[in-house]
């Protein structure tokens, strides 16, 4: 008796499926005037937010906020149909950019919110530089530091591979080789998305809960670190799925475009960050950043793949390993002081900055890390490889990873260099003197 | 005579049940496409809205491009001709094959 | 430039339709005829590791909140590992009889962010009511991976896998933007 009534049920419930009619999803912010991070020759008299759903919204449900952090919009009012929410706005000056933060409730009970900048007859800083924004705190630089350790798990391994253990490995150690890289591969994009979720979260200024509802659509579509978020992660995607490719069918040559394409991608952090988007950006700036970045990511990821993987598991490859990179390493090296000293260059509008700027400081902490660092690798190219290369037996693992240990510490002060602002270059109000 | 005879039409019996089975089961994987295929045809007809091309005002390129029920038929139809007919072949050439 | 959420839906239905008839017509047939010929036994890793790529482009535009990105990026990890592991199981690369638990655990962990991300009650819309249903399917579905490490001669296990994604095509092919929960017939 219950079957045929539990089956018309389903049937029923089928059915009903398939009739049409009105009602709703997810309320989100389909469009928004002026638009978000748009640039507008007039001042505008109110802000209009145009939602998918009937929302609820209080009277501060949309904030406009002057550069100085004064409150410029009225009381907030909904529409009949509750989807369409307007501000009335003070008169905005010509020549300034606007924040605007808005937070309505849906029909779940959660409260959706954003923020967005506008400017009248200037371009809008982007939604992190928003009024009300922190700056940046403990959770950008774990995450961007995670980003560039992950980074480096990924192309050092596979430069030590295609470039100095060149020919047949033991089956052991070619394992490990492809399951590094295809779990360093999903390890980027996991940093990626948790550094600029976390980026966002600076803007939003939202308790957790509630950021899990935050529209992030400015900060991925309207921002340069956005676009390169974007970028990165579909194509990081791909260079998963080519390592995949890879491991599965014996195809090694699979892997020379997969290291390529993934230092390719690892210009987006250089092509959003300050050296792209600083008064002073130039195209020979990303270019040294972008080299300093791959030096360094080959140089640590490569130390990691010497240390944990060939010398537990082909203790017959460790000398050929060891001299190989360690001819590599030089040419690394050179490019990363080469393209580091540049790029502090032009950073820097003054030798003072260095300890006189929050920037400078970072900077002579990195600089010690990364002397620290180079002064091991020296150690190893200079008095190790000799050694090795006469056939004496030594224990280099814990030296190895002392080296290795402080390139991650390189890291970590690079990561938190890369979140710090730059001091403003020479000549513009809150320079330092130049010399 | 006779019984080289008896023991062909015992094979043949024997074999009999196992090639129904092999046969049903080239029928029921032939099947599969087709009747996905009339699935995306009934749905088109109890919901023609769902068709685009018989309502294009207002319709955008991705309406024209995605249609459900067509998708159905689509993906019935690369079922029968990509899939099917390779299954159903090896399914009989194991059917012809030495019995197990 | 980028459609609207039912369409992206309508299409992952297709891809989940085609899956189902695949794994559908190696349940029928058998996995030893199935795989006589190589791409066969490839193909629906094959089809889920593209998925999986496909899936992180929705999920980079899934940005209207913190919370859909989160949950699509758990998708496309999930189908990608998935395919990644199926594949090297079909080339010998893996041997364990217990690989497809990752296949349970995948299930289990994407159902459970279907379930997670729709904070809506089953019948506030059409959406809400999909979310739900998706979710509790996807979790329920996966002790059928699970049943086929135990007891991988059982053809229950390979069929109920194979219904899961005939049934989440139906059910991804049932979302409308604007739709109520079951027709027109509740509010």
């Amino acid at each position: 008796m219950r079957r045929p009534l539990a089956f018309g049920a389903a049937l029923a419930a089928l059915a009903a499926l398939a009739l049409p009619a009105p009602a709703a999803a997810h309320a989100v912010l389909e469009r928004a005037l002026p638009e978000t991070q748009a640039r507008v020759g007039s001042p505008p008299a109110q802000v209009v937010l145009y939602f998918s759903e009937p929302v609820l919204a209080g009277p501060d449900a949309v904030r406009v906020l002057g550069p100085d952090g004064r409150l410029l919009s009225g009381a907030a009012l909904l529409s009949p149909d509750r989807r369409v929410l307007r501000a009335v706005l003070a008169p905005l000056a010509r020549g300034q950019a606007y924040t605007v933060r808005w937070r309505v409730t849906g029909r779940d009970g959660h409260s959706p919110a954003g923020v967005y900048t506008f400017g009248v007859g200037v371009a809008p800083p982007p939604p992190t530089e928003a009024v009300g924004a922190q700056g940046t705190t403990w959770r950008d630089h774990l995450a961007r530091w995670l980003l560039f350790a992950a980074l480096a798990l990924l192309v050092g391994p596979l430069a030590l591979r295609l470039l100095v253990l060149r020919g047949p490995v033991p089956p052991a150690l070619e394992e490990r080789f492809h399951l590094l890289a295809i779990a360093a591969a999903f390890l980027v994009i996991d940093a990626g998305i948790a550094a600029f979720v976390v980026r966002a979260s600076n803007a939003l200024q939202l308790p957790l809960v509630d950021l899990l509802f935050g529209d992030l659509q400015p900060f991925a579509e309207k921002t340069r670190s956005g676009a390169a978020f974007l970028v990165m992660t579909v194509g990081f995607a791909v260079v998963a799925a080519l390592l995949v490719l890879a491991w599965v069918f014996d195809r090694p040559r699979l892997r020379a475009p997969a290291l390529a394409l993934a230092l390719a991608l690892a210009s987006g952090l250089s092509l959003s960050g300050h050296q792209a988007t600083e008064a002073n950006a130039s195209l020979l700036a990303e270019l040294a950043d972008w080299l300093h970045l791959a030096a360094a990511c080959v140089w640590v990821g490569g130390l990691a793949a010497l240390a944990l993987l060939v010398w537990p598991t082909a203790p017959e490859l460790r000398a050929r390993a060891f001299l190989g990179f360690s001819r590599l390493a030089v040419a690394l090296v050179a490019a990363l002081v080469a393209a580091g000293g540049y790029l502090a260059l032009a950073r820097l509008p003054a030798l003072a900055a260095l300890w006189d700027t929050g920037y400078g400081r970072i900077l002579l902490l990195k600089l010690a890390l990364a002397s620290l660092a180079l002064a091991w690798g020296a150690f190893h190219h200079l008095v190790v490889r000799p050694r090795l290369a006469a056939g004496e037996e030594l224990r280099l693992r814990p030296s190895l990873v002392g080296e290795l240990t402080a390139a991650l510490a390189v890291l970590l002060a690079a990561a938190v260099l890369a979140n710090a602002a730059p001091p403003p270059p020479s000549g513009t109000p809150g320079a330092l003197p130049g010399g | 005579m006779s019984s080289e005879l008896a023991g062909e039409i015992a094979e043949r019996a024997a074999r009999r049940p196992r090639a129904s089975g092999r046969g049903g089961r080239a029928l029921a994987v032939q099947v599969l496409g087709p009747l996905t295929m009339l699935a995306g045809v009934v749905w088109a007809f109890a919901q023609p809205y769902r068709i685009v091309f018989l309502h294009p005002e207002g319709k955008g390129a991705y309406d024209f491009l995605v249609q459900p029920p067509l998708l159905v038929v689509v993906v019935g139809l690369l079922f029968s001709v990509l899939i099917a007919p390779g299954l159903v072949e090896d399914l009989e050439r194991g059917d012809r094959g030495p019995a197990r | 430039m980028v459609p609207r959420a039912e369409i992206a839906h309508w299409l992952a239905a297709s891809v989940a339709l085609l899956l189902g008839l695949v794994l559908l017509s190696e349940v029928i047939v058998g996995s030893e005829v199935f795989r006589r010929r190589a791409w066969r036994a490839y193909l629906w890793p094959s089809l889920a590791l593209v998925s999986g790529v496909l899936l992180w482009v929705v999920a980079v535009f899934s940005t209207f909140s913190t919370m859909h990105l989160l949950a699509h990026a758990l998708w496309a990890q999930a189908a990608m590992t998935v395919g990644a592991v199926q594949l090297a199981l079909v080339r010998g690369k893996l041997t364990s009889p217990h690989w497809p638990l990752l296949t349970a655990a995948a299930l289990f962990l994407s159902g459970v962010a279907f379930l997670v991300h729709e904070q809506n009650p089953w019948l506030a819309s059409r959406s809400a009511f999909l979310h739900h249903v998706i979710g509790w399917t996807i979790v329920l579905a996966a002790a059928f991976p699970v049943g086929q490490a135990l007891q991988p001669r059982r053809a229950l296990w390979g069929a109920g896998f194979a219904l899961t994604f005939v049934v989440l095509a139906v059910l991804l092919y049932a979302d409308r933007d604007a739709a109520p929960a079951l027709g027109a017939a509740l509010p």
